[in-house]
């Protein structure tokens, strides 16, 4: 005869709030007539959170991307359930990786200005969080 | 009997030996070596200020030719802001390097916008275009893939993101990977620049 123990942990869900830090954040230069722009930047959650969307006055949406290739070929595709943003781990979008596409640019964006960028992430329990950045525009050779 | 084993062992050490040596004597690039490809000869194409260009138009300097759109975000930027990179570190041998950027979007990539956005990298950037109806045939002559991916906004493009070298005498020798850095790219085109 087996003995069978059921043991009905009910765990608490933690109340914490995500605190996502940034570092590293910038946008390439773009010339006139360029209709999209990119963004570059690291990202550190406290807790497990998502990156679902962001916002920019300059431009009509922000899309999630994410670049892959495959036999040297480039896709892009975008990320449409937002990024994952695991506690502690530092979440990384650089060229050639995942990045912010700045779609339908209102006007070209010149190297040395700053662009208003918001960042909006929400958790599996619900918990929203935004972060206003201003975000420092490089030349078109990221220097 | 054993004393013969031996014999050929080292025979055979030595052939292994010979043919390291001789493949050391042959230039080692990090990109990929495809000299000799039958493929990528030739192309019949305008350049922004509505010229004709073909590859012999820069005989005598080494090319770096990379097939994109102006609207990519990431992957192309990515690539002419490390040939622009590359220049600056060949210091005055870059001057015989030329880098020519082909847009797989004529469409949306009218000659202005080409030029503007080519030579915001580096001035000495030439941007190449060709009528819609030819892009097919031309990145077929060169085996490039290139798909058009509608999207909300409109269309966006899945390309490959080679890069191609030729050397002084417009030979096609090396298939530059995106994942290359800065440092190996100059490295190998330094290379090609002293061959005579």
């Amino acid at each position: 005869m087996r003995l069978l123990i059921v043991i009905v942990l009910i765990v608490l869900a933690p109340t914490v709030l995500a605190g996502v830090a940034v570092d590293s954040a910038w946008i390439r230069a773009t010339v006139p007539g360029q209709k999209v722009g990119v963004v570059y930047l690291n990202l550190t959650a406290s807790a497990d959170t998502r990156l679902s969307k962001g916002d920019c006055s300059l431009v009509k949406r922000v899309e999630i991307h994410e670049m892959g290739m495959r036999d040297n070929i480039m896709h892009m595709r975008e990320l449409i359930d937002g990024l994952a943003l695991p506690a502690g781990q530092t979440v990384k979008l650089e060229p050639g990786g995942i990045h912010l596409m700045l779609i339908g640019l209102r006007r070209p964006l010149k190297a040395g200005e700053a662009v208003p960028l918001t960042l909006h992430f929400q958790s599996k329990d619900g918990q929203r969080e935004s972060l206003k950045l201003k975000v420092p525009v490089r030349g078109l050779d990221g220097e | 009997m054993q004393r013969r084993s031996v014999l050929a062992l080292g025979l055979c050490g030595l052939l292994v030996l010979t043919a390291c040596e001789q493949r050391h004597k042959s230039v080692e690039f990090n990109a990929l070596d495809i000299t000799g490809a039958g493929f990528g000869r030739d192309f019949k194409l305008t350049d922004t200020q509505g010229q004709a260009r073909s590859l012999a138009d820069y005989r005598g300097k080494v090319v770096l030719m990379f097939f994109g759109f102006t609207q990519c975000p990431d992957i192309c930027p990515t690539t002419l802001a490390r040939a622009a990179q590359v220049r600056k570190r060949l210091g005055k041998a870059g001057e015989d390097l030329q880098v020519l950027f082909v847009t797989l979007d004529p469409e949306r990539d009218d000659p202005a916008l080409l030029a503007e956005y080519t030579q915001a990298f580096d001035a000495s950037f030439v941007g190449l275009h060709t009528p819609v109806a030819a892009t097919q045939k031309l990145t077929d002559d060169f085996r490039i893939f290139y798909r058009k991916v509608p999207t909300p906004g409109g269309y966006t493009i899945d390309h490959t993101a080679l890069s191609y070298a030729y050397d002084r005498q417009g030979r096609l020798r090396l298939a530059v990977g995106h994942e290359l850095s800065v440092e190996q790219v100059t490295a190998d085109l330094r290379q090609l620049l002293d061959e005579n």
